[in-house]
């Protein structure tokens, strides 16, 4: 037991902090979270938190791989439900200077894996998975939760993935997962999408990136939506825009380095200036 | 279940679009989304078309009329068949009001 903290967390508008006497706890659960502070538990903040969670004895608790991964699942659920006000997909996004390059797709494609031989390779990182989407103008925001790396992922970043935690985190479904900052973050404002990049991993296929018709692209991007009905005609047309300002391929792959070489070619892959993270505010 | 889309019958009523489609043209593609079912179709130029005269001022029978109206030289039996099959489709995706 020691003194009292409190880890501040922001995904966007939602805000979330998680008390606890157990230090390692939160430490483990900051590393979830690359904009988030760990702060003594009387430290002010301007504004009322979206989730308060207090972290009682984890002995009783049970492991703190399963506590971890449990209150990671809990502020990810409730920043999701808080922005149901934005479209949201399920998507990779990393940026370059150029804007924003989103890459739908389900979970289990390799979205994280890549997304992070992405950042390895300098491109500013967004998020593993999910997609904010909001304007007009069309813009994605980052929804800055660490890289979740499942084992498979570890693997097949080899060398690259040397920053990877290697704390792991037990999910509510049995998952295990670590994390990854990525070198470069892209701050809290919104970015243009200049890339949408739909995944096809294939055994043995060299990586070929082509050109694909922005209706199909809008496709995916409208059937990989956590909560398009919700926004009906507005959140097509959001997507739509999206599509319309952006180059849109398919990359068919099954090695990671090739992967990031194409997409290096196609974005010309100039460097990104990021914004500073924005925290919890002092009073 | 197996579904037929060749028994969509060209007799039938006037054929409408349903209200919770929301329609965008991409590129000059017609896309449309369920916003029932959550569901996406991309549509080709002759889908399109024929989603255009779902207008509910139109029998299956007038949009093949009109199909062959639009393109001349075309056997009006293959229009019936593809009439009749895309507008089955559109029913089996609910994308008509009934």
């Amino acid at each position: 037991m020691t003194a009292p903290l409190v880890l501040h967390v922001r995904l966007q508008e939602f805000q979330a902090v998680v008390r606890s006497h157990h230090s390692r706890v939160l430490e483990r659960l900051a590393a979830a979270y690359p904009a988030a502070e760990l702060r003594p538990a009387d430290c002010p903040c301007a504004a009322a938190p979206s989730l308060d969670l207090t972290v009682g004895a984890v002995e009783h608790l049970g492991d703190v791989s399963k506590v971890v991964g449990h209150l990671e699942a809990a502020i990810n659920g409730a920043a999701i439900a808080a922005l149901q006000h934005r479209v949201l997909l399920h998507a990779g996004v990393v940026a370059t200077a150029d804007g924003a390059v989103v890459l739908p797709g389900r979970s289990g494609l390799g979205k994280s894996t890549l997304v992070a031989a992405l950042c390895q390779a300098g491109f500013a990182y967004f998020s593993d998975d999910i997609a904010v989407l909001g304007g007009p103008p069309p813009r994605v925001f980052p929804f800055m939760k660490a890289v979740s790396l499942k084992r498979g992922g570890v693997r097949a970043l080899g060398d690259r993935g040397g920053a990877v935690g290697a704390f792991e985190a037990i999910r509510p479904d049995g998952s295990v997962v670590r994390h990854l900052t990525p070198p470069r973050l892209a701050g809290s404002n919104g970015r243009p999408v200049r890339y949408v990049l739909l995944l096809d991993r294939r055994p043995q296929d060299a990586a070929t990136l082509r050109p694909v018709p922005r209706a199909r692209a809008l496709a995916e991007l409208a059937a990989h939506s956590m909560n398009l009905p919700r926004h009906g005609r507005h959140g097509l047309e959001i997507l739509s825009q999206v599509v319309e300002g952006a180059d849109c391929y398919e990359l068919t792959y099954s090695r990671l380095p090739e992967a990031v070489e194409a997409l290096a070619g196609v974005t010309g892959h100039r460097p990104f200036v990021g914004d500073a993270p924005t925290l919890c505010e002092p009073r | 279940m197996a579904v037929s889309l060749r028994s969509a019958p060209l007799d039938g009523a006037r054929v409408r679009r349903s209200d919770r489609v929301v329609e965008r043209v991409v590129d000059g593609e017609l896309v449309l989304y369920d916003t029932a079912r959550h569901r996406v179709h991309v549509m080709n130029p002759t889908a399109a078309w024929i989603w255009r005269l779902c207008d509910g001022g139109h029998s299956p029978a007038a949009v093949v009329s009109a199909l062959v109206s639009r393109y001349s030289g075309v056997d009006r039996a293959t229009v019936e068949a593809d009439v009749g099959e895309i507008l089955a489709r559109f029913r089996v995706e609910g994308l008509l009001d009934e």
